[in-house]
């Protein structure tokens, strides 16, 4: 890494971030900070936000207002700070050229290329290095975003559902590789998906953006308590949910179960049981969906 | 204007990575050379056919500098979408791309110029070999084509213009969209056609205003002020890329 920069320990910095296309809002009073060196999940529903977050973080486009700061500077042309943010978005920025000269340029272009490391994920992806971008399955140009997302090194890497394409083995190759690169090169890393079962034990901490609004900011930990799912007889749980935040309910005969999101500390699972209310954690995915499928979500 | 100091006090570096820009530009632009061997030979070809069954009074090559501009042109055109999306990507400023772009417009328009002469040098020769006077059709800076320096100079400059147009044009397109493109062809051409009308008199905006645009213009006019414009032009270009949101390429 260049050492003229100072490590500053929260690497993103946004504050009351508007970005919009014509008369559609894309995100709207995003303000969030990341601290350097830990994975991020970013997730949502299609057209959320997310794209249009990253590419002002890889100063793909300016926003309408607000402030963005990656390692305490504004991204928008500067020249040094660019060459140190990579995005991989799933469109690719790809020229029509073979894979090897590809690799040749972006080598020159970023400061922190391991090109062993290159060679080596070209290998495992099986993406032939002679053989021109286009002429490659939709799989093995995603995975050559992800070579050169993961062999840029740089120090904040984002990929924006760069797996589309890819099949489960060459996916947990790309979670496998990025786990391994990171342990050894830390940096930060920022990666959206749909897959969010799989990718969940890259991430330590989950942004979740509904509507062009983070409504979520959480570690994975947290947010895994955060969703709990009580089922029961229909009239206690109902008794049970008063004051509580209900994601969603379903109802079997009189046995009825609902999804709360809330920190279920000791007493509620205590007061759960004494209730004879059966309590059990609510999958990321689940939560996911209850959270971004409210009528109330904002 | 390559750093500023930022508002934390940073000396921030807008320009980097130029010499493989400008290297990757070029490599992107081989097709070029291709062109250029396609009208080597349709150009031999013409050449063959008067030779065997007709006969000319007027230079043929100088009809060849209408596909070189054209082609420049395209070249122009294709800079922004082809390669602003793939280089900022690559993690290179729009300001890094507009100065290495430029740099491989110039090496082409050279590249291309010192062919031009060199066809001139070919032509003369085989017409003086044949007793043919070789006219030209056109205004030039040149009063014949011995004056190699000279066709050197306004193909340079009639080939700069044509891609600096077509990179205003390319450029619109790509930041402002379809629609919005197509109406600003007409004012980014205005580089091209002026240049072209005041050096060569040429048609675009007819044959009197072709005439007597420049007309009486010393020469050192008509070769600064198409360059200064051509400066203007890549300012444009310059200011138009900066603003440039990086889209999706459809792949």
């Amino acid at each position: 890494m260049n050492p003229s920069f100072e490590e500053p320990n929260n690497v993103v910095e946004v504050d009351d971030l508007r970005v919009s296309y014509g008369d559609v809002t894309a995100l709207e009073g995003v303000s969030l900070t990341l601290e350097a060196n830990k994975i991020y999940g970013l997730i949502g529903r299609n057209g959320s936000g997310k794209t249009s977050l990253m590419s002002v973080l890889a100063a793909f486009r300016r926003p309408d207002s607000g402030q963005v700061r990656v390692e305490g500077r504004d991204p928008y042309e500067d020249a040094e700070l660019a060459s140190r943010i990579c995005l991989i978005r799933e469109s690719g920025d790809l020229p029509t050229a073979k894979v090897r000269q590809i690799l040749s340029m972006i080598a020159r272009l970023r400061p922190d290329w391991d090109e062993a490391l290159a060679q080596r994920l070209l290998a495992r992806f099986k993406v032939p290095a002679d053989r021109n971008v286009m002429k490659l399955s939709r799989g093995m140009k995603s995975a050559l975003g992800c070579v050169i997302g993961l062999a840029s090194r740089a120090p904040l890497t984002m990929f924006d559902e760069s797996y589309l394409g890819m099949d489960a083995p060459a996916r947990y190759i790309f979670i496998e590789e990025l786990l391994a690169d990171y342990v050894e090169h830390p940096r930060t890393f920022i990666v959206s998906t749909h897959l969010i079962e799989e990718f969940a034990r890259l991430f330590e901490e989950i942004l979740i953006i509904d509507k062009g609004r983070l409504i979520v900011h959480d570690t994975v930990d947290t947010l895994r308590e955060r969703g709990v799912a009580l089922s029961g007889p229909a009239e206690i749980v109902d008794r049970f949910a008063l004051g509580l935040e209900v994601l969603g309910e379903h109802t079997l005969g009189r046995t009825k179960q609902i999804t709360v999101y809330c920190h279920p500390g000791d007493d509620l699972r205590r007061q759960a049981k004494a209730a004879g209310l059966e309590l059990g954690a609510l999958p990321l995915q689940d939560l996911f969906v209850h959270l971004t499928t409210r009528e109330d979500a904002p | 204007m390559t750093a500023v100091i930022s508002d934390r006090g940073h000396r921030v570096r807008r320009l980097r990575g130029l010499w493989p820009t400008y290297q990757g530009i070029l490599l992107g632009n081989l097709w070029y050379l291709g062109f250029w061997a396609v009208l080597i030979v349709v150009y031999t070809g013409i050449a063959l056919g008067i030779w065997l069954w007709g006969s000319t009074d007027i230079s043929l090559w100088e009809t060849s500098t209408n596909s070189t501009k054209g082609t420049m042109a395209a070249v122009g055109v294709m800079l922004a979408p082809a390669f602003l999306p793939i280089l900022v990507a690559a993690g290179l400023t729009r300001r890094s791309f507009v100065a290495a772009a430029s740099a491989a417009l110039a090496t082409l328009a050279a590249g291309s110029s010192l062919l031009v002469a060199l066809g001139f040098v070919v032509e003369r020769w085989i017409y003086a070999a044949n007793e043919i006077p070789g006219t030209l059709q056109n205004e030039h800076l040149y009063d014949d084509t011995s004056q190699l320096h000279l066709v050197f100079v306004e193909s340079l400059l009639l080939q700069l213009a044509y891609a600096v147009s077509g990179a205003l044009i390319g450029l619109c397109f790509y930041r402002f969209g379809a629609f919005r493109g197509i109406l600003l062809i007409l004012p980014c051409s205005v580089l091209a056609a002026s240049t072209e009308a005041l050096i060569t008199g040429g048609t675009w905006f007819g044959p009197e205003v072709g005439a007597a645009l420049g007309a009486g213009w010393p020469s050192w006019a008509l070769i600064v002020v198409p360059a200064a414009a051509i400066a203007v032009g890549l300012l444009i270009v310059r200011a138009l890329a900066i603003g440039a949101a990086v889209r999706p390429r459809k792949t």
